[in-house]
């Protein structure tokens, strides 16, 4: 398998033909709203191609942690139903489809364990840790991957 | 040119966009409503792209009796083709609403004309509107550094909105039982729109969870836009704002819509509360007769936050729809950048809020919560 150049150059080697070649010939409003949004997107999968895979099994990781420690502070029933759920159902698998499904699996355990803490005054420091792993993990990434986003083509 | 075709062509395949079927079809949809006039042509005929949620084109149409010919500009307003929708609306609501507005008079908005509510004269359902021929708000501010009055003037447009009272609306919308109830329904719809989706979201989950324990103080119901944004203010050439999409418009809490044009100026600004929200807040307050108890800086974070499912929600379903293979679009794509957004904004909002919560509790010898 050649993966050099990696997913990420190839599509941003399109963005610069899509730009350079594409672009200037490119006459009528709508399509060039399009091409514009075509642009955004492509780059955002270049930074997804990048990091995505360990993003979520760093995450998977950080969650089971978290939510077994509000399991454990709290006995909360939809915590632990969750985080079992998680670990049951986890592929282990690097293929994308599999991870994202036990990415999903794990975020659910971390809704749970957010939800908890929220209902008990006691937890607050717990909560402010879960919190943390929305903030840090998802929307500091997701700021990463929105790359050069923009609401294109408004007003 | 084009003119009224006396053929019913069949509707597959059609949409708003499609040059070859659309100015005859709008010349004989027009046609049906103006048997006064002996001609109608269609000039001009273009697609606009300033559309995001529905598909929109202009039209130049010339009006022939008695040798004398007239034209003027219309706006066609209707779906998009089938699977590429970036949101779904209902156009009857969007009628019923346009039309009560205009026999209402109180808020300046274009005409809406006429309504093909079959879709069996555009090709999908439509509404057919007059023409604003200045530009946007959005267009004009984004070229400003200083925005002179409009901050005020937009803080008293969308009070203007919000003196509407239940009883002046169309009795086919929905009206909450109360406050309470509706606030309760907008909380519900994060968890349900996340309940519902492919992707398990802890943010929307954390959401509702602090929404519910943080309700501000209530406001009567009113008339609400529901998508509040300056490129929804169009500015004519006599410089009146004139407000247009009520595709979201509903009986809420008008501060739905001060919250809503926060996040959404935000992300695509300038931000005319930003810029001196205490100032803006104070022109809402007048246009509305409402309180500061009830209209600060605080409780817009709160409706910054809450109002986002009505569109975020509606977002994320049609992005699931991407995922299953039943809906497409660059259109579509590009709006997980507007739920990631909505995270990174409403994470950081809600520790703002929450601090100064924190900060009031302790002050009042209390603990925090």
């Amino acid at each position: 398998m050649i993966v050099r150049p990696t997913t990420a150059q190839l599509l941003r080697d399109v963005r610069n033909e899509l730009a350079g070649t594409v672009g200037p010939e490119v006459h009528s409003a709508t399509a060039k709203v399009a091409l514009e949004q075509i642009d955004i997107i492509l780059e955002q999968c270049a930074v997804r191609a990048e990091s995505e895979i360990s993003w979520m099994i760093e995450e998977i990781d950080e969650i089971e942690a978290y939510a077994s420690d509000v399991a454990d502070a709290t006995s909360d029933e939809a915590t632990t139903i969750a985080l079992a759920a998680a670990r049951t159902g986890r592929s282990g698998s690097l293929e994308l489809d599999a991870l994202a499904g036990d990415y999903n699996l794990m975020s659910e355990a971390l809704s749970c364990a957010i939800e908890a803490c929220m209902r008990d005054p006691d937890q607050r420091a717990l909560r402010d840790r879960g919190v943390e792993i929305l903030r840090i993990r998802r929307a500091d990434r997701e700021t990463v991957v929105r790359a050069n986003w923009r609401l294109v083509g408004r007003g | 040119m084009w003119q009224v075709s006396l053929v019913s062509a069949p509707n597959e395949g059609v949409h708003m966009h499609d040059l070859d079927a659309m100015p005859a079809r709008l010349a004989a949809f027009l046609r049906s409503h103006r048997d006064d006039v002996e001609l109608i042509e269609i000039i001009e005929y273009e697609p606009m792209a300033g559309g995001y949620s529905r598909s929109m084109a202009k039209a130049r149409v010339r009006y022939t009796s008695d040798g004398v010919s007239l034209e003027e500009t219309v706006v066609l307003r209707g779906d998009p083709p089938a699977g590429h929708s970036m949101i779904e609306t209902d156009r009857d609501h969007e009628w019923a609403v346009l039309k009560s507005l205009t026999d209402l008079g109180i808020i300046p908005i274009p005409s809406a004309r006429y309504y093909d509510s079959s879709g069996e004269h555009l090709g999908t359902k439509a509404i057919v509107m007059d023409h604003v021929t200045g530009g946007s708000l959005q267009a004009l501010i984004e070229k400003m550094t200083e925005f002179g009055d409009h901050p005020i003037r937009l803080a008293r447009l969308w009070g203007e909105i919000h003196t509407i009272v239940p009883e002046q609306l169309p009795a086919e919308m929905v009206r909450p039982a109360s406050w309470e109830a509706r606030i309760d329904e907008l909380i519900a719809t994060w968890r349900s729109y996340e309940d519902s989706s492919v992707n398990s979201d802890p943010t929307w989950r954390y959401i509702a969870a602090w929404l519910e324990a943080n309700k501000p103080p209530p406001l009567p119901l009113r008339l609400t836009h529901g998508d509040t944004q300056a490129p929804n203010v169009m500015i004519d050439h006599d410089d009146n704002y004139l407000v247009v999409d009520w595709e979201f418009a509903a009986i809420g809490d008008p501060r739905e819509d001060l919250g809503w044009y926060n996040i959404y100026s935000t992300a695509a600004g300038p931000n005319l509360y930003e810029a001196d929200p205490e100032a803006f807040l104070a022109a809402y307050r007048e246009a509305t007769g409402f309180g500061e108890v009830e209209v600060n800086q605080l409780t817009v974070g709160y409706f910054t936050v809450l109002s986002s499912i009505k569109i975020l929600g509606t977002i994320s379903s049609q992005l699931d729809k991407f995922a299953l293979g039943e809906n497409s679009g660059t259109m579509t794509s590009l709006q997980i950048g507007s739920i990631s957004f909505g995270h990174e904004n409403f994470i950081h909002a809600i520790a703002g809020m929450q601090a100064a919560f924190d900060a009031m509790a302790v002050a009042a010898g209390g603990v925090t919560s």
